[in-house]
């Protein structure tokens, strides 16, 4: 009795002290969380969808490298005081990433010259080290080989790199993990890049570059199902769909197509894809790119690319963009690589190279 | 009450106060030094923030509750059958007549395999094999097939628990309940069982609550139980508090069961104890 009378003291002291180390941190909150002021850009559902799109094209600030924090520390405070309070976010997320998009992506810092921006940047000197998944998926990376230039996100890199003056020899490829690019603690890439999708939310703890692609949503079912030609998407509400962990395709799911039963999630595709098999599921919901992978890839026997999801003229889509540790120098050389490279038309032949033939010709399902 | 204590009874009482003091000190020490050195690590603020933020915390917990009970309930109807499976198991390993060999070679086998591979490669394996043989929607559910097995693995390490105990029964206990007519199925029924059960209710507990952690691991298969509600958050915050909501979640149910267990095993103890001569 003794014995445990003590023990439930020290539990107790024990829960104590945690609720009192989760307690003083919300207190203060202010300090660890923003620091940096584009951490409190918080895109509201109401907020967003309208100023996203006016901000993503105008309010860029262009700056040379030695005076550009100041300038956009201060365009991106006047855009903060305008969101929604975080608080609000974090309820009402949920049901509308695809509005929240790139929101982040606002007064983005962009280097004037990417070449002279790097020095003395990098993890390496002379060398940019870039991180892919494991394994990294077709059309993003071709046979799993990052170090090919093959795949959309391979050739991304390598015209990235260029741009900031380091030669294809310079790249140097690692591989991480999801929870790895995201914790805390000194990261072992400059940049990371395995179709991170842009978030208000995830903005608040990682840089983003800007969006290197903009892609929708799309389904995949068996060419039997009875989901496989949907008219519309009210058509998949009863349908049971799946998608893989921690995806923005999970959260269309549940905040725009919201069908009657809850979806499944898998840890990856991979999972998803073998459930769809089982008929387990009716469908899973991919971005479009890795749903023609899906599907012609050969994990499938029976796969069907049933269409993609309208997306309407207020949503931005979902952007994929590169992952950098917050406040890195590095993201606005990044920022000004992928910004000449928009310019001058070559990320968009990039993606007509390698990913035209999966997503062009998908039909679209339509809104209702 | 009112009788003066022996001079042993005040003696004793001085210890037991000491002990105590001595007790409080150190735990108020040692929590004192966490509480003072882990802020003065570097990285302390954004390890903070990564797994301490109350915001998300206070999210996380408010919507964790329905996928935590899910997980509950899968323990719930797993634990029984994985009690019975594994007691079978260890009768089935402790027939001693020839014409049941078979089923001692199976059982062995059986344990021999089960314990062999990983949790997630049976979850993995069952979960997505067997359905695809089925192709059926209500008999693929992911939830039964990760229930199955959970159980037959489960009931694997459970029935060497089991057998240990059995066997840890001395022999001459056997003898005497046959010397005095029982049958073997009553001598194991009324003499070895309840002996045998009473030694490895610890051993039990171990795995009970390794189970009800090992429940998670069903979201593999597509259910979104607590563990996967917690990965969803961690993706949508870029944040892993909502894990540490989660392992506080775990712990509400597995501290009171294991702490409930030391108590009646306790007084059980005492009840049995040598020291109790009547």
């Amino acid at each position: 009795m003794r014995r445990s009378a003590r023990l439930g003291t020290v539990m107790f002291i024990a829960a104590a002290t945690l609720l009192a180390a989760c307690g003083s941190d919300t207190k203060d909150a202010a300090v660890p969380t923003t620091t940096d002021p584009a951490a409190t850009v918080a895109g509201s559902a109401a907020s967003s969808a309208a100023t996203t799109t006016a901000a993503t094209t105008t309010a860029a600030t262009t700056s040379t490298p030695t005076t550009s924090a100041p300038t956009a520390a201060g365009a991106t405070k006047a855009t903060a005081t305008t969101a929604a309070p975080a608080t609000a976010a974090l309820t009402s997320a949920a049901a509308t990433t695809t509005a929240t998009t790139a929101a982040t992506t606002t007064a983005a810092k962009i280097a004037v010259n990417p070449a002279t921006c790097v020095a003395g940047k990098t993890l390496t000197a002379g060398k940019f080290t870039v991180a892919t998944g494991n394994p990294a998926y077709s059309p993003y990376v071709i046979d799993d080989k990052p170090e090919s230039g093959k795949g959309f996100e391979s050739a991304v890199t390598y015209a990235v790199a260029a741009k900031m003056g380091f030669k294809n020899a310079d790249v140097v490829w690692v591989r991480t993990g999801f929870d790895e690019a995201i914790a805390p603690g000194p990261k072992s890439f400059d940049a990371n890049i395995q179709q991170f999708s842009v978030t208000a939310d995830r903005a608040k703890v990682v840089d983003f570059s800007l969006p290197y692609y903009t892609t929708n949503q799309a389904l995949v079912t068996t060419k039997t199902s009875k989901f496989a030609k949907p008219k519309s998407m009210a058509d998949l509400k009863t349908a049971k769909l799946g998608a893989a962990t921690g995806t923005t395709s999970l959260t269309f799911i549940t905040g725009v197509i919201k069908p009657t039963s809850a979806p499944q999630v898998f840890d990856d595709n991979a999972g998803a894809a073998q459930a769809l098999q089982n008929n387990q599921i009716d469908g899973l919901i991919v971005d479009l790119p890795t749903a023609y992978g899906i599907v012609n890839g050969g994990g499938m026997t029976d796969g069907n690319l049933a269409g993609q999801f309208q997306r309407l003229s207020t949503e931005p889509g979902d952007q994929l963009a590169y992952l950098i540790t917050k406040g890195s120098p590095l993201t606005e050389c990044i920022n000004g690589a992928l910004k000449q490279l928009t310019d001058d038309g070559t990320l968009a032949k990039l993606a007509t190279t390698w990913l035209a033939q999966g997503t062009d010709g998908v039909p679209i399902v339509p809104r209702g | 009450m009112t009788t003066p204590l022996t001079r042993r009874q005040r003696y004793e009482q001085r210890t037991k106060r000491r002990s105590f003091a001595i007790a409080a000190a150190s735990t108020i020490v040692v929590l004192a030094a966490v509480v003072v050195l882990l802020p003065m690590t570097s990285g302390w603020q954004k390890v903070r923030h990564s797994f301490f933020d109350g915001s998300i915390l206070r999210f996380s917990l408010g919507h964790m509750l329905g996928p935590f009970w899910y997980d509950v309930q899968i323990f719930l109807w797993c634990a029984p059958c994985i009690l019975l499976g594994g007691l079978s198991l260890a009768f089935a390993r402790n027939v001693r007549s020839p014409a049941l060999f078979p089923l001692r070679l199976f059982s062995t086998i059986y344990t021999d395999v089960f314990r062999g591979v990983p949790m997630v490669l049976w979850i993995t394996l069952i979960g997505f094999g067997v359905p695809g043989l089925l192709q059926s929607r209500n008999l693929g559910r992911a939830v039964i097939w990760g229930s199955v097995a959970l159980i037959a693995a489960y009931s694997a390490y459970v029935g060497e628990v089991f057998r240990a105990g059995i066997e840890s029964v001395h022999e001459s206990q056997r003898a005497a309940a046959r010397s005095l007519g029982m049958t073997s199925t009553q001598t194991m029924r009324h003499v070895i069982l309840p002996q045998a059960i009473r030694r490895v209710v610890p051993p039990l507990m171990n795995d009970l609550v390794s189970l009800q952690k090992d429940v998670a691991l069903i979201s593999i298969l597509g259910p979104v139980e607590v563990l996967r509600q917690a990965g969803i958050d961690k993706a949508k915050f870029f944040n892993f508090t909502p894990y540490v909501a989660a392992a506080v979640l775990f712990l509400c149910v597995s501290v009171p069961l294991t702490r409930t267990t030391d108590h009646l095993l306790q007084r059980e103890r005492r009840r049995t104890g040598a020291t109790a001569v009547r």
